[in-house]
């Protein structure tokens, strides 16, 4: 019998001595197989998870075929609605009324509107007001114990006390024959029907619904009561002009009072809907709902929940831990001030989420007011946007030792769980990213609102959103070739390096004595980084990764940069085999042997980018090309850090440059153009790369024959970052700006790389590394600076740069 | 896609051969998917592996909601299951590599990689355990590629190893604790 036969029986024996003597008998003679089995048998009782599947993390992605989802599991939405449907006759009495199916009390039953988890709602006919009503009827099952039907009397109540236009009447509460309370009827369909028969809703009806939902729930909530199932199928909206919309079924809405409360240990709502505290089980307050509201408003913007899974508890699940798919993702034209409404609302943590319904309805009611106002859906007012920035501003409990100010950032994150491998880094980090972030968002504040920017389209632009005028370039000496002043395109762009490269009398290109190619890059002006909106553009396609949103922000404002020295810069990223040769020469025992040419030629991988190397290999690369070439050395390596010394050595470009490079002129997303499509013929991304490094310059090169400038391996820089290297020279261009020095962390990359999505793409994109740290496909590019033309010297910001004397050589 | 569905219809008439024009094709659909799809997702999402399983799916079979049950979609998660499992352990390995350079910190560029569902679990050692495990016994190597790399059910795994659920339910026993077993020892 095989190992896994025994095991499989003596697993059925429940009978611990039944299980002993049978393995006893089968396994005689054989004490290893015994053992085994029994080790195996051991390790069976604790197996708890061991590797179970988890659910996956978007339910869209599970095939249609193989899963039966159990979405309404709870029962409150289940579709045996058939099987009860007709219950309810046998409580009426006869009636005389030919349109009647029976009496109920003094209601005249006229038919079904619909079933509930345990309560069956009636149109009927109140004979003594006059009136129709909408009658709910509590189950009879449920009828006869009597905790459901307290807390049937008890909703009933609690509803009755609430007298609002965005919440459903109760008139009155009867308790015989049956537990029934007669409400409101309201001629309408429910949230869900109109979800379900229209899809996504567009912004105007998205901001209708949720105010009025959001003002019932404040009128709810002001008398203590929470709904606890805020859901589209229990908001109603009537038929005719006004779009009245109705909160119904406070079904298990509880007085906050309650004692009942604290014990909830069982699950009543929806759980699509649900907020982490009641998915967790644990105690609730109002701020429950409007997480609920979120998930509302998520499902009219997406057409469908933000947390689905296959069954209940993996919702539960997904509620308790997940960020639900990006909205921009779905619905890309969706505002980003609105996305930013629902992520607050959708905090984990109630603490970070709006505090009342009320204000949630007062911001949606002026954001529902400008929207109508304008032709575009866009929000014009300042201060309402910069009302919603700060409102929904990171959240305040994220640990920031002692420093207040970290919460006068401006946009949402929502914690996320952290993989437990990581919390070591993490911990590590913290102190250090606060630091940063600190700064960074500080810098954000004090460049004059900025973060205030509307997203309109209007004419009325802000100042600041206008480019800076191009500077005159006065006392520029006369005889030398003019600046390339960006914008300009490529057959100016080449014009620019044949007159720089006459006047140099160097080529426009160069090939070093490793084989590595340059073009000369012109001194000129252009914008660098990204405008406003442009950043809000990719913010609301970005994830929620406070990281990922801050390095977004930090590729604004835009501002002008003058570069005035001509460099050489490298066509492509350093590949391996150039790396291998560089560095094994200075590795191997012997020194300088012909041993390169052996290792160097004969890889395969040779053409493709150098990666994992961290910025001092980088920098090593640099001064050990430099010393072959007989370069007197750029930088110098310390302890930690690096020295930048006046040498015409071999460097990193700064990110300056590096931009300034990129784009050759062009003011687009990329210099491609502004389209994902644009990208397919210039670079290796995460949608054409098939997830690998490509063999350098197979694609084609920018205006300044620049090759894989976007894709392939992102590049390190010379910089590190100073955050507030943009923001100061709003006013007045920076002269060749160079970052902070290298000190190990906020190291700038530039680019992007063989994984990255089109839409991450941006020129002025800009992202920070551990300058220690090496990474799959992120590798870098040198530069060499050219002479200086002595008429060049002495202009402004000569002196913040190293003097470069270098220059092609034999 | 008419060239999935070609195969597995040749698999499904008995043609063993097609299987071998099965794996490259899922391998390569897998591959594009590992990049592209998870570079959209969030970092330090669990469960992108199944998710890309699944996606693979749904892009080679399309959404075909009314679509019969189909033996077919057997073949391929199996393949899947298997292809992605290679997927991971060669990820595995290639960061293995890198990180001796430095402490390879999660940020950016590796949160693209697919993940396991449990970071817990050595995804080497699974491999090496697995293969094993697959002299014991092969049908439990087939029914771990399902449920942890693929994310399948027990009862969507027993329908492609043609088995019942509570015999799966059984095997699935057996081969968590053989590996768990073999992974201690270690």
């Amino acid at each position: 019998m095989t190992l896994r036969a025994i095991f499989e029986n003596a697993l059925e024996l429940a009978n611990p001595d039944a299980r002993r003597s049978y393995l006893e008998t089968v396994c005689a003679g054989d004490p290893d197989v015994l053992a085994k089995v029994q080790a195996l048998l051991v390790q069976q009782e604790n197996l708890d998870n061991y590797l179970e599947p988890k659910i996956a993390s978007d339910p869209s992605l599970t095939p249609i075929s193989l899963t039966h989802p159990k979405l309404f599991a709870n029962g409150s939405d289940s579709s045996d609605q058939h099987d009860h449907a007709q219950e309810y006759l046998e409580v009426l009495q006869p009636t005389s009324r030919a349109d009647s199916q029976g009496r109920l009390s003094h209601y005249e039953i006229l038919g079904l509107l619909g079933q509930g988890g345990f309560a069956t709602v009636l149109k009927a006919f109140d004979e003594k007001l006059h009136r129709v009503v909408a009658v709910k009827l509590m189950s009879p099952q449920l009828a006869t114990t009597s905790a459901p039907r307290k807390r049937f009397v008890r909703e009933a109540r609690a509803v009755a006390a609430i007298n609002h236009e965005n919440i459903v009447r109760v008139f009155s509460v009867e308790e015989l024959p049956l537990p029934f309370l007669a409400m409101e009827f309201v001629d309408g369909i429910t949230l869900q029907d109109r979800i379900n028969q229209q899809g996504p809703l567009d912004l105007p009806q998205i901001l209708a619904i949720g105010r009025q939902v959001a003002r019932g729930l404040a009128a709810a909530h002001e008398k203590g009561l929470i709904h606890r199932d805020i859901k589209p199928s229990n908001i109603l909206i009537e038929h005719g002009d006004e779009h009245r919309v109705k909160i119904t079924d406070f079904g298990i809405a509880r007085v906050i009072d309650d004692a009942s409360m604290t014990q909830s240990g069982t699950i009543t709502g929806t759980p699509m809907y649900m907020a982490p505290e009641q998915a967790n089980g644990s105690s609730l307050d109002c701020r429950a709902d409007l997480f609920s509201l979120g998930s509302v408003l998520y499902t009219m913007a997406a057409g469908h929940p933000p947390f689905r899974a296959g069954n209940t508890l993996a919702i539960l699940r997904r509620v308790a831990e997940d960020t639900p798919r990006p909205l921009p993702e779905i619905i890309p034209e969706l505002p980003g001030w609105l996305v930013a409404i629902i992520s607050k609302l959708h905090a984990k943590n109630a603490e970070d989420r709006f505090q009342t319904a009320r204000e949630v309805a007062d911001l949606l009611d002026r954001c529902q007011a400008e929207v109508e106002a304008s032709t575009n859906h866009s929000i014009k007012s300042v201060e309402l946007l910069r009302l919603i920035r700060n409102s929904t501003k990171l959240p305040s409990a994220r640990p920031v030792p002692g420093n207040r100010n970290w919460s006068s950032s401006s946009f949402p994150a929502i914690p996320r769980p952290v993989r437990r491998r990581w919390k070591a880094v993490a911990a590590l980090c913290v102190p250090l990213m606060a630091g940063l972030l600190f700064l960074a968002w500080k810098n954000w504040n004090q460049t004059g609102g900025v973060v205030a920017r509307p997203v309109s389209t209007v004419s009325t632009v802000p100042t600041q959103e206008r480019a800076p005028e191009p500077t005159e370039w006065k006392g520029w000496p006369a005889g030398i070739p003019a600046p390339a002043v960006a914008p300009f395109d490529a057959a100016t762009a080449r014009n620019h390096q044949e007159a720089w490269a006459r006047y140099l009398k160097v080529p426009v290109e160069y090939t070093n004595s490793l084989g590595i190619k340059f073009v000369l890059i012109p001194p000129g002006e252009f914008l660098m980084g990204n405008t406003v909106k442009e950043v809000e553009a990719a913010l609301s396609l970005a994830d929620s990764d406070t990281i990922n949103r801050t390095m977004i922000q930090a590729g604004a404002p835009q501002h002008r940069v003058i570069l005035t020295w001509p460099i050489y810069f490298g066509i492509h990223e350093v590949t391996r085999q150039q790396y291998r040769r560089v560095m094994e020469r200075f590795s191997s025992s012997n020194g300088l042997e012909a041993t390169d040419e052996a290792k160097g030629n004969g890889k395969e991988d040779g053409k493709l980018p150098q990666d994992a190397v961290n910025v001092y290999d980088a920098i090593d690369f640099c001064l050990k090309l430099s010393q072959m070439e007989q370069r007197a050395p750029l930088y110098a390596r310390r302890q930690s850090g690096v020295d930048t010394l006046e040498g015409s050595g071999y460097r990193l470009p700064t990110e300056a440059e590096w931009e300034y490079a990129y784009r050759a002129g062009t003011t687009t997303r990329t210099w491609m153009g502004d389209l994902d499509s644009d990208l397919a013929d210039a670079g290796w991304y995460g949608e054409n790369s098939g997830g690998q490094l490509h063999e350098v310059g197979l694609l084609r090169p920018n205006g300044f024959g620049l090759y894989d400038v976007h894709g392939n391996a992102l590049e390190w820089t010379q910089d590190a970052l100073d955050p507030e290297s943009y923001s100061r020279h709003l006013s007045l261009p920076a002269v060749n700006p160079i970052g902070a020095p290298i000190a190990d962390f906020q190291q700038m990359t530039r680019g992007s790389y063989c994984l990255t999505s089109a839409k991450d793409i941006w020129a002025a994109r800009r992202s920070w590394l551990n300058a220690e740290d090496r990474y799959a496909s992120l590798g870098f590019r040198v530069a060499l600076t050219l002479p200086i033309p002595p008429a060049l010297r002495n202009l402004p910001g000569a002196a913040s740069r190293p003097d470069g004397s270098g220059g092609p050589k034999e | 896609m008419q060239e999935l569905l070609r195969i597995l219809e040749k698999l499904e008439q008995g043609d063993q051969l097609a299987a071998g024009e099965l794996l490259p094709l899922v391998y390569d659909e897998l591959r594009k998917l590992a990049s592209a799809l998870i570079a959209l997702e969030q970092p330090g999402q669990t469960l992108q592996a199944t998710a890309v399983v699944h996606e693979a799916y749904l892009r080679l079979i399309g959404h075909q909601e009314n679509a019969p049950r189909w033996q077919g979609e057997a073949h391929f998660f199996a393949a899947a299951a298997s292809e992605m499992r290679r997927i991971l352990v060669d990820s595995a390995r290639r960061k293995q590599r890198i990180r001796h350079g430095g402490e390879f910190v999660r940020r950016n560029l590796d949160a693209v990689e697919p993940t396991t569902p449990d970071d817990e679990v050595d995804i080497l050692a699974l491999d090496e355990a697995l293969s094993r495990l697959q002299t014991v016994d092969a049908e439990a190597v087939t029914l771990v590629q399902l449920r942890y790399f693929a994310g399948l059910s027990i009862p969507e795994a027993a329908q492609v190893l043609k088995m019942s659920p509570r015999s799966a339910d059984r095997l699935w026993a057996f081969a968590r604790s053989w590996l768990r077993e073999e992974l201690e020892d270690r």
